[in-house]
Parts: C-alpha cells; sequence; structure tokens
C-alpha cells in the first residue's frame, strides 16, 4: 500500500469527489491525511486470507414492506425549512446542463 | 476491410407498483411537483430505507420468464455520485450481486429467422428525481416525484449486432414486461427506457472496438436512428485510421444525429459498496415456486404452440405471440375457422383497415366473433372471399352483422347448378364470337367466360360451380 | 429530587408526592443554575416540557401511566425531534427543524416522558472528546478543564451533573461507553438491531446504535423496556422479544464466567488504570463469578479497521447535506458545484471533513479492496474471536477507556491520539454486540469506567452483572463537588 505518500493531487481529486474543494483553498488542511492513511495501513498487516468481508453485523434477511402507500402529500411541511430555496414546489438549484451527470 | 457492430443495451424498466421502492410514497405519474416524495424520498437526516416485496416479486417473476437464474442471496449497494436530483448522494441499486443472473430471450427477425440474446443481468434500483430546465429564471427546478420509484434495469450481452436486432429485441422486452404485467409499459412517462452502448471494429478482430454509450432513449424509432448514426460515424472514423472516443452522446432528435454530452469526460467513480442500511436480501426456493405459478404464457411458448398447433410459420407465430391483443383475437377466431384463412384475414384485410383508421384490435369495430361468423360464411360456401371482402367493409361500417348483411344485400352465393346453368347459358349465347374462337381451339379464352358468369351473378356464384358447369357445357 | 433514580421518581410522581410540571420545573432550573458551566444543552424546550409535564399529571391522575410517566429526560441532539431544531452538532443542520420524531423519541413520548431539550455532542457524533461541536465543547463536571468524553458527551456531563434525570445517547465506536466512562455516568450500547436506528442521524449504519445514559443500571433497565424494540422502518432492527429489563437485575452472579482479555492488560495499559479495573474484577469475584484470561487477538486491528468502515459510511451519509433540500446552502453560489463544495465546506467542520476525505479515499476504486473489503474481513476475524470467547464465558470485562479525563484541547493536535481513547470499545460495534460502562472509581479524582461486554441480545445479562456491582458499591452514587447543591 502506497499510504504514506499523498500526493497534492491526490487529495484534490478526493475532495473534489467529496465535494469540499472550494477553488484550491484549503487543501493544505488535508496534509495529515497521510498520517491517518497509514495509520489504517495498519490492517495490512493482518491475514485475511480466505475470510469473507462481513456482510453486516446483523445477520438476518432483508425484510419486505407490502405494497402499500402509506405517505400523504406534505410538501408544505418539509418545505417550510427550505423557504429560500423553492419556488412553486420545486426546489432550486443554480442552473444545471442538460444531461451534466 | 469489412465492420462489425457491437450493441449493448441497458434497459429500464419502472415496475408496476403502487408504493416506492424503499418508502410508502404513491408511484403514481403526473403527480404535481413534490406531492409524492416523503422525508424517504427527499432524504432527510434518520430517514431509512424498507424493500418493496412487490418490486422484489416482479424482479422474480422477470428471471423466471426469461430463463435466468434468481440469485438466492442478492445484495444492494450504494452508488455514490451528487446530483441534485439524487437526494441522498447516492442511488441505491445492486452491483456485484444482482437478483436476477444469465438470463435470455429469442428475438425473430423479420425474414423469419430467430436470434438468442443474452441476458447478462437484471437489477432493482431506485430511480431518482427529475430536473426541470426550464421557467425557473435562469435556475434549474427539482422535482423529487419519481425519487425512489422502483426499476429494474436489464443489461444485454453484446449480442445483438444491427438496429433491426436492437429494436427486435426491445420490442421482444417490452411486449414480454407487459404481459408479466410488471411494467405500463409506457415510453412518454419513462416507464420503458434505454441505454445503447455501441462499438464497432474489423470483422476478424476479436477485442471490441472503443465503445460510446447514448442515454435515456425511449421511442423504438429513435434508438434505431441513434444506432445506425452511431455505426456509420464509428465506421467512418476506423475507416480514416481515426479511433473512437469512449463518451457519453446524447440522440438530438431534432438534427438526427449524436453529439457528446460534455466537452470532456472524467471516468465517474461510484465508490459502490454494500447498502449497510439494508441486509441481504434472501429470495427462498418457495419464494420462487410461487411467483413461477403467476406466470402467464410467456410469448416464446406462445410462439412455439402457435406454430405446432395452428400451423402457422415462425414469422406469423412470432407476431402474433408479441402481441397479446392480436394473440388472443386470433384465437377466437381460430378455434372455429382454419387457421391460416384467420390468420391471413387478421394481418390482411383486418390489419390494413387498422392502420388506416389508426386504431388498436382493441378498438377494432369488426369483433373476433364477427369475424369468425363471417370467415364460416366462406367455409360453408355461402359466400365467396371477394364478396366476404365486400361484407368485411359493410361489418367495419357498422352495417349490421355477417348474416344480416348477406340476406340484406342479397349476397348469398347461387350455389343451385341450374341457376348457374342458366347464367352461364345467357353468357355463351350473348358472346358467340368468343364461343367460335374457343371451340376453334383458343382455351384462353376459358377465364373470360368464368369472368362473364361471376360478372352477371354479381359475384354470388359459386367459383367451383361454376369452373365445373363451363368446363362441361363447353366440352 | 435529583438524586432519585427512576424508580424512585416514578413512585413518587404515581404517589402524587410530586407533579410531573415541579419535576420538571426542578430540573429546568438546574440547567439554567448549572448548564453555563457545563454547555450540555444545545436546546432546552423549556415551553414543551411544562406542557409536556401538564399532561403527564393528567395522565398520572386517570392512572393511565407507565413507570416513565412524567419523567425528564433530555435527548443527544442527534435524534430527530419533530417541531424542535435538531442540529447533530453541526453547523450544516443548525437551521434543521425536523418534521419527524425518531421512532425511539416517539415510544419514549407516548409514555409520556418530559423531553427537557437536547444535549450537545460532537459533530455528526464524530469524535471522543465533544470538542467537536460547533456550538463548543462541553465541560465535565468533575473538572471543568477536562473533556467528558464524546460523542455523547452533553448528555453524559448532563446526567453526572444531576441536571437531568437520564438521557440517550449513540454509540458508533464508544460513543457512549467512553464518555459515560470520563464522566462517571452508566451508559449502555444495546445490541446492534436492538433500538430503531429511524430517525436517528446516520454516521456510519452498520456501526451506529442508540442507548441509554443513566445514574444506575437499573435505571437503563427501566428505560431500556420502552427504548428498545422491532422497528418496521428500520430494515436493520431486530424483530426478537424484548424481555423485561429489569426482572434479571437482581439475579444472582454467582457461576458466571468473566473473560479479562489479556489484549486488554499489556503493559500499555497504566498501572494505576489496570489496578482499578482488577479491583472491579475482584468484586465480581467476590460475589461467586469466575474471572478467565482470554485471547482477542483481533483487538488490536480494531482500531485501523473501525477508521476505515466507519468513515466509508459516513463519506457516503453525509452527501446528503449538499444544501439543496435542507441544511446550511452557501451564498449567492455561482454554479452546481460552488452550491455543493461551499455549502459543504462551510457547513462541516474540520474533523467531519477529514473523515468524509478518508471514507472517500477508502471507498474510491483504487483502495476499495486494500481498505474496504480488507477492513470487513477483519470484521469478520473480531467477530468469530468474541463468538469463540463467549462459548466458554458470560462476559468480557475491559476498562472502558484507557485514560481518564483528558484536558481540553490537549489532543485536538492529534486525531490518533484522539482515536486510541476508543481502543477497547471499537470492536464492540464491529462485531454489533452490547457493552456496557460503570462507574468503577477515581484516578486523580476522575471518574474510570469499566466496561462488560455481553453475547448478542444480552442485555439482561449486562445490566444484571452491573447492577450487582452497584449494589455492593457506591461510585455510581458520587456527585462532582459543584452540582451536589440545589
Amino acid at each position: 500500500m502506497t499510504h504514506d505518500k499523498l500526493s497534492p493531487k491526490t487529495i484534490e481529486k478526493i475532495i473534489k469527489m467529496a465535494k469540499l474543494y472550494t477553488d484550491g483553498k484549503g487543501l493544505d488542511k488535508y496534509a495529515d491525511m497521510a498520517h491517518i492513511l497509514k495509520f489504517i495501513g495498519q490492517i495490512d498487516q493482518i491475514d485475511t486470507t480466505d475470510v469473507p468481508p462481513m456482510e453486516h453485523p446483523f445477520s438476518a434477511s432483508q425484510r419486505l414492506r407490502e405494497d402499500v402507500v402509506t405517505e400523504i402529500n406534505q410538501r408544505d411541511l418539509y418545505q417550510s425549512i427550505a423557504l429560500d430555496r423553492v419556488d412553486a414546489g420545486v426546489y432550486l438549484v443554480p442552473q444545471v446542463i442538460e444531461g451534466e451527470k | 476491410m469489412n465492420w462489425k457492430a457491437t450493441i449493448g443495451l441497458e434497459v429500464h424498466v419502472q415496475l408496476k407498483t403502487k408504493s416506492k421502492m424503499f418508502s410508502g410514497s404513491a408511484a403514481s405519474f403526473g403527480a404535481e411537483p413534490n406531492s409524492q416524495a416523503s422525508i424517504i424520498d427527499l432524504g432527510f437526516p434518520g430517514t431509512l430505507p424498507v424493500l418493496n416485496k412487490t418490486a422484489v416479486d416482479m424482479a422474480i417473476k422477470f428471471g423466471l420468464a426469461v430463463d435466468a437464474t434468481v440469485a438466492h442471496e442478492s445484495i444492494f449497494a450504494r452508488k455514490n455520485y451528487f446530483y441534485p436530483d439524487l437526494p441522498k448522494g447516492y442511488q441505491i441499486s445492486q452491483h456485484s450481486h444482482p437478483i436476477v443472473q444469465n438470463g435470455y430471450l429469442d428475438i425473430v427477425l423479420n425474414d423469419g429467422t430467430s436470434k438468442k440474446i443474452g441476458i447478462t443481468r437484471a437489477h432493482l434500483e431506485e430511480d431518482s428525481g427529475k430536473s426541470l430546465h426550464e421557467d425557473f429564471h435562469g435556475k434549474t427546478g427539482i422535482d423529487l416525484n419519481r425519487a425512489g420509484m422502483p426499476l429494474l434495469e436489464i443489461v444485454s450481452e453484446p449480442d445483438i449486432a444491427s438496429a433491426e436486432e436492437a429494436v427486435a429485441y426491445l420490442k421482444t422486452l417490452h411486449t414480454l414486461v407487459q404481459q408479466l404485467d410488471i411494467c405500463t409499459g409506457n415510453m412518454q412517462e419513462g416507464a420503458f427506457r434505454c441505454d445503447v452502448n455501441i462499438s464497432v471494429r474489423p470483422k476478424h478482430q476479436k477485442e471490441f472496438g472503443t465503445r460510446t454509450e447514448t442515454k435515456n432513449l425511449n421511442s423504438f424509432r429513435f434508438i434505431e436512428r441513434t444506432i445506425n448514426y452511431e455505426i456509420e460515424r464509428q465506421t467512418n472514423i476506423l475507416k480514416n485510421g481515426g479511433t473512437v472516443i469512449q463518451q457519453t452522446l446524447l440522440f438530438d432528435v431534432a438534427k438526427n444525429e449524436t453529439r457528446p454530452l460534455r466537452a470532456k469526460e472524467e471516468a465517474t467513480d461510484y465508490r459502490y459498496f454494500p447498502e449497510p442500511d439494508l441486509l441481504p436480501l434472501k429470495i427462498t426456493h418457495e419464494m420462487i415456486q410461487k411467483i413461477s405459478t403467476q406466470i402467464p404464457e410467456l410469448p416464446k411458448e406462445k410462439r412455439e404452440r402457435f406454430a405446432k398447433d395452428y400451423k402457422l410459420n415462425n414469422y406469423i407465430a412470432n407476431l402474433l405471440a408479441n402481441n397479446q391483443d392480436m394473440s388472443s383475437y386470433f384465437e377466437t377466431v381460430a378455434k372455429k375457422i382454419d387457421p391460416t384463412l384467420a390468420a391471413n384475414w387478421i394481418f390482411g384485410e383486418l390489419s390494413a383497415a387498422l392502420n388506416k383508421a389508426e386504431l388498436s384490435i382493441r378498438q377494432s369495430p369488426v369483433s373476433a366473433t364477427e369475424l369468425t361468423r363471417l370467415l364460416a360464411r366462406i367455409e360453408d360456401g355461402t359466400i365467396s372471399g371477394k364478396i366476404a371482402k365486400t361484407i368485411f367493409e359493410r361489418l367495419w361500417s357498422g352495417d349490421g352483422t355477417t348474416d344480416e348483411i348477406i340476406e340484406k344485400q342479397g349476397l348469398k352465393q347461387v350455389t343451385d347448378g341450374n341457376a348457374i346453368e342458366k347464367i352461364i347459358d345467357q353468357v355463351l349465347q350473348d358472346n358467340p364470337d368468343e364461343l367460335a374462337a374457343y371451340r376453334a381451339g383458343k382455351d384462353r379464352l376459358f377465364g373470360f367466360f368464368v369472368g362473364q358468369v361471376m360478372q352477371l351473378s354479381k359475384g354470388k356464384a359459386n367459383p367451383q360451380q361454376v369452373n365445373d358447369l363451363l368446363k362441361k357445357k363447353l366440352s | 429530587m435529583h438524586t432519585k433514580t427512576l424508580l424512585a421518581l416514578s413512585d413518587a410522581l404515581q404517589h402524587k408526592k410530586i407533579s410531573s410540571v415541579e419535576l420538571t420545573q426542578h430540573f429546568l432550573d438546574r440547567i439554567k443554575k448549572f448548564d453555563p458551566l457545563l454547555n450540555a444543552f444545545i436546546t432546552i424546550t423549556e415551553r414543551t416540557a411544562l406542557e409536556e409535564a401538564r399532561k403527564a399529571d393528567e395522565r398520572i391522575s386517570k392512572n393511565k401511566t407507565s413507570p416513565l410517566t412524567g419523567i425528564p429526560i433530555a435527548h443527544k441532539d442527534i435524534f430527530c425531534t419533530a417541531g424542535i431544531k435538531t442540529s447533530c452538532g453541526s453547523k450544516m443542520l443548525d437551521n434543521f427543524v425536523s418534521p419527524y420524531d425518531a421512532t425511539c423519541v416517539q415510544k419514549l413520548k407516548n409514555t409520556g416522558m418530559v423531553l427537557l431539550g437536547k444535549t450537545n455532542m460532537d459533530e455528526f457524533a464524530m469524535g471522543s472528546s465533544n470538542e467537536n461541536s460547533y456550538y463548543g465543547p462541553v465541560k465535565n463536571p468533575w473538572d471543568l478543564d477536562k473533556v467528558p468524553g464524546g460523542s455523547s458527551g452533553g448528555s453524559c456531563a448532563a446526567v453526572a451533573a444531576r441536571i437531568a434525570p437520564i438521557a440517550t445517547g449513540t454509540d458508533t465506536g464508544g460513543s457512549i461507553r467512553q464518555p459515560a466512562a470520563l464522566s462517571g455516568v452508566t451508559g449502555l450500547k444495546p445490541t446492534y438491531g436492538r433500538v430503531s436506528r429511524f430517525g436517528m442521524i446516520a454516521f456510519a449504519s452498520s456501526l451506529d446504535q442508540a442507548g441509554v445514559i443513566a445514574k444506575t443500571a437499573e435505571d437503563v433497565a427501566v428505560l431500556l423496556n420502552d427504548f428498545a424494540g422491532f422497528d418496521p422502518n428500520d430494515s436493520t432492527s431486530a424483530d426478537n422479544p424484548v424481555p423485561d429489563f429489569t426482572a434479571s437485575l437482581n439475579k444472582s452472579i454467582s457461576g458466571l464466567h468473566i473473560g479479562l482479555p489479556k489484549e486488554c492488560f499489556n503493559e500499555q495499559l497504566d498501572a494505576q488504570m489496570a489496578d482499578k479495573i482488577y479491583a472491579a474484577a475482584k468484586e465480581f469475584e467476590k460475589q461467586g463469578a469466575i474471572l478467565h484470561d482470554i485471547d482477542l487477538p483481533m483487538m488490536r486491528a480494531g482500531m485501523p479497521a473501525y477508521y476505515v468502515v466507519a468513515p466509508a459510511e459516513a463519506a457516503s451519509n453525509l452527501a446528503r447535506y449538499d444544501g439543496v433540500r435542507f441544511g446550511h446552502r452557501c451564498d449567492n453560489p455561482k454554479n452546481l458545484e460552488d452550491l455543493y463544495a461551499r455549502s459543504r465546506s462551510e457547513g462541516f467542520g474540520d474533523e467531519v471533513k477529514h473523515r468524509i476525505f478518508t471514507g472517500t479515499y477508502v471507498l474510491s476504486s483504487t483502495h476499495y479492496n486494500a481498505y474496504y473489503i480488507k477492513a470487513q474481513q477483519i470484521r469478520t476475524l473480531i467477530r468469530r474471536d468474541y463468538e469463540a470467547a463467549f462459548k466458554n464465558i458470560d462476559v468480557i470485562l475491559t476498562p472502558t477507556s484507557p485514560t481518564t479525563a483528558f484536558s481540553i484541547g490537549s489532543r485536538m493536535k492529534d486525531r490518533i491520539q484522539m482515536y486510541l481513547s476508543d481502543i477497547f470499545t471499537v470492536t464492540v460495534n464491529l462485531a454489533g454486540l452490547p457493552g456496557i460502562s460503570i462507574p468503577a472509581g477515581f484516578l486523580n479524582d476522575l471518574p474510570v469506567g469499566v466496561q462488560l461486554i455481553g453475547n448478542y441480545f444480552e442485555e439482561s445479562t449486562l445490566l444484571n452483572v452491573a447492577h450487582r456491582y452497584q449494589q455492593a458499591t457506591d461510585w455510581h452514587l458520587k456527585i462532582p463537588e459543584k452540582f451536589r447543591g440545589e
């Protein structure tokens, strides 16, 4: 594992992916991430050959819900905490170019 | 050099449930924006998903219908990306362990040949919301009614080589999901939509060429046009020694061409990992057994039955098998009538009339029962095929039943030998020159006399009897 | 009044020796008087508390009660409470008024409990000192220059200072047990799935579990009876029967097998701390329990595995805070990217951003197998260790935390040092087991906690063992000097 090296480019890539990046600012804040990655990299020392990854701590099967409508329209309540960013029932965001996903 | 195209299709089928995949919100179409978005659909802090049983049943049903393996354990995963119509910042989907694996669909092409198209997988996932790009003063509006709607994404093997095959596959799939009653099939509402992956390579090259992906197509016509356009575009690039760029495209309907979605494309890292808010979905043998009893006759089975029981050719059998309404219409008629005669009429007169009037067979003014009566009159010799066409027109305009029209218009076939003889005598008497020429050896004039007799009888004389009697008279 | 147990308060209420309004007012007065020293509360719900108390009194007068009717409680500000600000200790949710109640909040509301307010916490429950709160650090009632532990530091400090009779908390890697130990109170993290997570703001979904912070194990049992239970809205909620946790509190522990993991009692453990823990073990032995040395070889892999899994889930769970539908939104976003990046970098604090970084890193396709899958394999090994141990023993005993409360600011520069406060607690979450921390003495006037770990769904056993200990000791009855007066 290459956990003790963390280039500014990698840092930039990760914080862009996590949507924390603002115009190159704050990159230096993550400088100590190399320590953390080195710390968690210790798991490398454990032999896990043929060990299945834990699926979930709660070993049961997914429960299924009957297909019934239980919700009523509560749009006004849910949008009451976002009045600065709704118009005619829709949430507004800066313009998105079609398909820019 | 010869070129070969490979097409992979990812079809998003919206499952016909009452409520959403992971919440009790209504799953109907066309409601006021955000009126069907609960705190779960909106991704409010603290909310959790619970899986809809009917969506699972529907996925199992589909898996059984395409001879696939229904996984005894499948796992939900989070597909992480940021987009305003994706409220949680991840989509709950299935990644490495989908519910349906390794199935196939038989398609029949226009020349009557069949082809097996593999289905790599089908997995359950939730839909995203909708971004509305107009009317918000330069901003984008977000409507999350669609967020959390249940989808089954069906991924084909790269077995498809042309637009014709792609459309045949999609139409077969489209019919199938409706017959299974798991999807409305409404393409305008986006209930059945498709991403198309296309690559081209030299015919003898083993590895696939670089592919492009065209997203969110919801009409068979656009899909066909996209594929043809894209194959040609890529072939031209390769022919000229260029390289195809792997990218996501949009089909521009107005310009009839594909174009890149974004200027530059960075590979998205979706950081898939098992959804910790859901447990592994275990499907028991009993669940599968129970659902297998709910599966109606599938198009493939129906096609085979039609070919065997009704002696129809593969092409006709396939057309019928893939159209529920037409096949039930056909089966009503073919119970009492020769199946070939029934099929000829359904695909002949009836289809032509329906097309002209832009009606579906369900809306046909001539019911299956009525067409049965009409064809029965041909079979029992009451009327000739030609007269039947006239009567069909009357039936179409609602002028009464077959028998009423025959009665009213006096269209009943003349089968009385004496009456026919009288007409023949009249014809021979009226055409002495032709009679002399025939007798002198001009055999070809036989048809002329038949025609004259039929005309004089206003088409009602039984053609077989006319033939026989005429031969006797002229010999 | 504030020193009484839940059952004693309940008795006083039922026999109308005191009204719920009086009791509630008493605690509200204490909060007003003492919380400025502690900063244990983010929101005090005085008005609604008194309303709820009046309703509780009505119920009591009609004899339509449960043992909890009329008793005040404080909820960690991670639980959604309808109509009340639910901040999760973050600027991101400073403006968030929840439209709904968490299932466990609703269940306690149904009993007629009275909500005093929402307690302070590390932002999004990420922290071991309560210094990562947007609302400022919580002070340890035993020494106001020390941290109370975290992330449920507000709840633990409030109970320790007796400004709330009982409180809720959540525990992802030790966030109930570690602050309970550092603050000198009793804190239970139930088995994963025992208490509904619906309405509890997610940090790491496969590790998070709601629990109880109280003065005594008995109080925990009384509350847990109504707090625990199956919830159809949480797919990971256990559909197991909920026993009456108070029924077996007094059971003899004679013949009970208690395991002491060698990995916890090695040369790295402070000798004085070790003495205190051994002393607690001796008390159990005195009551007839049998002590065993056991092996939990994977203990040391717990910390790094935890700091892979928890941030991975957190990075994904916190993606919903995008400034679109709720929460902090930056001013005048230039475009969509700007809306996301500024809303998130302004709304989240430093520790949260660092954990999102780690989580994003370990989930990215190039690192997924080496980190995420590997850590999940280690979880399997950890679970196997515990399963093997529980074949021969009933309860495992460890220190809750390697040290007592540390000074505010002393570990903020060194994240890894901070993380190591949870070294004895994280594997319990990785395996999904129940654990409890109980007061077991003092070191330099600061509380020491001992942790008991039980098998799956064996909260009754833990509460029984803890209760027996508390019957024989009085560490849990000590009140920090500054908060002893009315």
